[in-house]
Formats: C-alpha cells, structure tokens, sequence
C-alpha cells in the first residue's frame, strides 16, 4: 500500500513542479514580473 | 515505532524544490525571455533542485526514516529519480524548441569545454536512468552498480551546479551565488557523509560473526556479537545494514532483518535466505568474519498497544516476524496472535519446527499454507489468495493489527484484502524486501 502512496505522491508532486515551473515562465516571460 | 505523517516531510520537500526557482524571483532581475524560454529554465531549477534531494533522500536519517520507513524512502528516491531527470533533460529540450540559437551551448566549436561538459551531464542523467532500470538485465553486479551510481550522481550534481553558476542569467549577485554553491556543497556533503562517515563511525562499533547456522529452504543464520561495546537495541521487526569483512567501506552493504529475539542484544541474529546473487555465498561465511551494522531501520513492528495481531508471511519474508514472536515469547506476551504463512514445501520452511514450539508458549494460531503438500497434509495448499485470506482473518472489528512480509505478489493480494474487509491503512505495516 505504501509504495503506490509513494508512487501517487511523486505524480501529484511532479505535476505541481510543471504547473510552479509554468507560474514562474508566465510571471517571467508575460507579466514582465 | 509507529510510522508518522508523510505530509510535513512531502511539504519540506516541494518547499525545497520550489527554493531555487522563488529565489529567482527575487530582485534584481533581468530582462523576461518569452515563456516558453522561461518555462524552459524553471524545468532546469526544479531538475536541479530535486537532484540535488535525491541525496538527502538516501543519507539514511534516522528520525526521517523512523516516521516513514526506510523502504518508502527508497521508492520515493526512485520515482523521484525519474522525474527529476526528466525535469533536467526537458530543460534543454524546451529551451531549444523555444529559441534554437541555444544550441551554442552544446557547439564545441563556440566552446569545447563547455559543450563536452554538458555532453557529459546529459549523458550522465541517461546513464544513472539506464543503469538502475537495467541493472539486473544487464548483470551489473550490485557493487558496481552503487559504484557508478555514486560517481555519476556526483557528476550531475557537479556540473548541473557548475552549469547554473556559469550561465548567471539570475545569479549574477553574489549572495545568490553563495546559497548555489552552499546547496551544492550540502547535497555532496551528504554524499560523502553516507559514504565516507558513517562507514568510519561504524568502524567503532564492530561485531563479529559467531556462527553461522543452516537453516530449512537454503537459509542461513548468522549470528553476530559486539565487539567491546553494549551491542544494539531493535525492536523486533526491524533491520540492519549489514556489511560483512575487514572494511565498513566494502560496496556490498545490504539490509537484512533481525531474526533474533530483541531482548537478546548481545548476540544478535539475520536469517539470509541464500539466492543466486550477493546471498549466495552466505553459509561460506566464517565464524569470526569481522561484520559491521549500520541501523536499526525499519516501521515494521507489533504496537505494543495493538489487542492482537494477523502477521501474514510468504518465503523468508517469515524473518521479521519470527523476531517479533521470538521476543513475545521472551516478553510472555499473551496477546492473540495469527500466523497465515506461505512456503513451497514443509521440507523448507524456515523456522517450521520453533514456530511449532512457539504455539505451546503463546496464543499463537499457525495456518501453512504450501505450494507442494506433503503426503497426509489436509490444510490449504497453493498460494496465499484472497479468498483463502477472506476465510481465514478474524472479523475486522476484532480491531487487530497486520503485518505482511513477503514476495511482492503475495503482498499485494493481502493488502488489498485487509483493505476490502475494513482495516484500516493504521493497522497495517508492510515490509518489502526488494528494497535494493
């Protein structure tokens, strides 16, 4: 049981870094933060 | 040991993957480059930055270890592996599907060192993938193997570091470039602290090999005494890192479980279940064979405030908890206990005759179930199923505890049974054996 939680947490993380690396692209390249 | 909540611990981690890229944020910034370039560049920082982790996941540290299980951590670092590598080698994708002109980069012509070096981190990170999923296919030998997979982690997180600093685009002030090269320095400081130090501290505290005993189905048991020191607290359940031989520095550390009683700490035994890879020479080992221990690990214990217990055990997966009712004996722990336990033939079933002995000392219930029944056998027969499970749990508002130790199939089938019939995810502990 453990191991999918692991397996889960590491998508649901991987998919935050992407959607945070976006974030960081659209503030960057769009915004003119 | 009871494990804790992973939430504060999977928060830290995605607050520390997210450092690198808020601390781009801080000013003075330079010029934006269109998103997709940005975008680009955040896949970089986050690569990086989980890389960096990668090392903190495996250093082994107790406390963290304690509240999650040291075999969650390793599947964490695993996964985790792949994404960060996949963050890292999309960096360069993106940036030249955004803007090709940075194929300068990897051009020896504008420069050699710098395109070789980059070269180099990239087939790193395929190599590091490759080699871990292929290991066994490729019969790496498991030594060589974490060799190379230290040297190649060091050289990514090297160059990767090195790469960010040289580029500069946003850490051109020097207390920016202070904290890169700090979380360099700390991811390789935790390398050479697992690898360097605490082989040196175990040093201090050796044991060596008394006995080494044969046991049914090709399983050994090696017993190991403190040399000059008190020895080592478990609790029964858990595992060490054993590395057998002169040096604590020998490549060939493995985790094994305590077969031994806790409450015998002075002379402490792993029953190692001789297979075709590292195991296969263990009964060679002579008494006397200087051995060192690094642990104890492992959330893989009996509660002492569970009312009673379901172990389920398939193969040599029976070692932790042949520990566990070896010190219930020693405890004259009366709680009622059930053992459901899968091996191919009674010939080599580990342990068959003490756990025998055991039922007369403790409430203990024993169901074998074998893959080759003996003549006049009568019990249940094959493999440990669900709907053998489902027949013979006690009813799940009896609140007991489960622990499953075994071969991944056989775990898998019991964790989803003990889920189905109500118990919840609380009292349940599993232990997988291919951790590494």
């Amino acid at each position: 049981m453990r191991h999918v939680h692991a397996r889960r947490t590491v998508l649901a993380l991987a998919a935050a870094f992407v959607l945070l690396a976006a974030l960081f692209a659209w503030l960057r390249g769009s915004t003119g933060f | 040991m009871r494990r804790g909540s992973a939430v504060p611990w999977v928060a830290a981690y995605a607050g520390l993957v997210a450092l690198p890229l808020l601390l781009a944020l801080v000013r003075p910034l330079p010029p934006g480059r269109g998103f997709l370039v940005e975008f680009g560049v955040g896949l970089g920082f986050v690569g990086l930055a989980m890389l960096w982790l990668q090392f903190a996941l495996t250093a082994r540290f107790r406390n963290v270890a304690a509240s999650l299980g040291l075999d969650t951590m390793l599947q964490f670092h695993g996964q985790a592996g792949v994404v960060a590598i996949a963050f890292a080698l999309a960096h360069p994708v993106v940036l030249l599907a955004s803007e090709p002109a940075f194929v300068e980069f990897l051009d020896p012509r504008v420069s050699a060192a710098r395109a070789l070096a980059l070269i180099a981190l990239i087939g790193a990170l395929l190599l590091l993938a490759l080699l871990t999923f292929k290991r066994r296919p490729l019969g790496i030998p498991y030594e060589w193997w974490r060799l190379t997979h230290a040297v190649l982690a060091f050289g990514v997180v090297f160059l990767g570091t090195v790469h960010v600093l040289r580029v500069g685009y946003y850490i051109s002030v020097p207390w920016k470039q202070a904290l890169w090269v700090a979380a360099g320095l700390a991811a390789v400081g935790l390398l050479v602290h697992t690898r360097v130090v605490r082989p040196q501290l175990l040093r201090r505290r050796p044991y060596r090999v008394s006995s080494v005993t044969a046991e049914r189905g090709n399983a050994w048991t090696v017993a190991l005494e403190p040399v000059d020191h008190e020895g080592m607290t478990f609790t029964a359940g858990q595992f060490v890192w054993l590395t057998l031989g002169d040096s604590p520095y020998s490549l060939q550390q493995h985790p094994f479980s305590f077969s031994s009683s806790a409450r015998d700490s002075g002379r402490l035994g792993v029953t190692i279940k001789a297979l075709g890879d590292y195991t296969a020479s263990v009964g060679e080992v002579q008494p006397g064979t200087n051995a060192y221990l690094e642990g104890p690990y492992g959330a893989f214990t009996f509660p002492s405030d569970a009312p009673s217990g379901v172990f389920i055990a398939g193969g040599v997966g029976i070692t932790p908890i042949m520990s566990i009712l070896r010190t219930m004996r020693d405890d004259d722990d009366r709680r009622p206990v059930t053992l459901i336990y899968g091996t191919s033939e009674l010939q080599r079933t580990l342990f068959a005759d003490e756990i025998a002995t055991l039922r007369a000392t403790l409430r203990l219930d024993v169901l074998h179930v074998f893959e080759r029944p003996h003549a006049g056998w009568d019990g249940p027969t094959g493999w440990i199923t669900r709907e053998l499970l489902e027949r013979a749990l006690p009813p799940a508002d009896s609140d007991y505890h489960a622990l499953i130790c075994g071969p991944d199939p056989m775990m898998d089938i019991a964790e989803a049974t003990l889920r189905r019939n109500g118990v919840p995810l609380s009292r349940m502990r599993s232990e997988r054996f291919n951790i590494v």
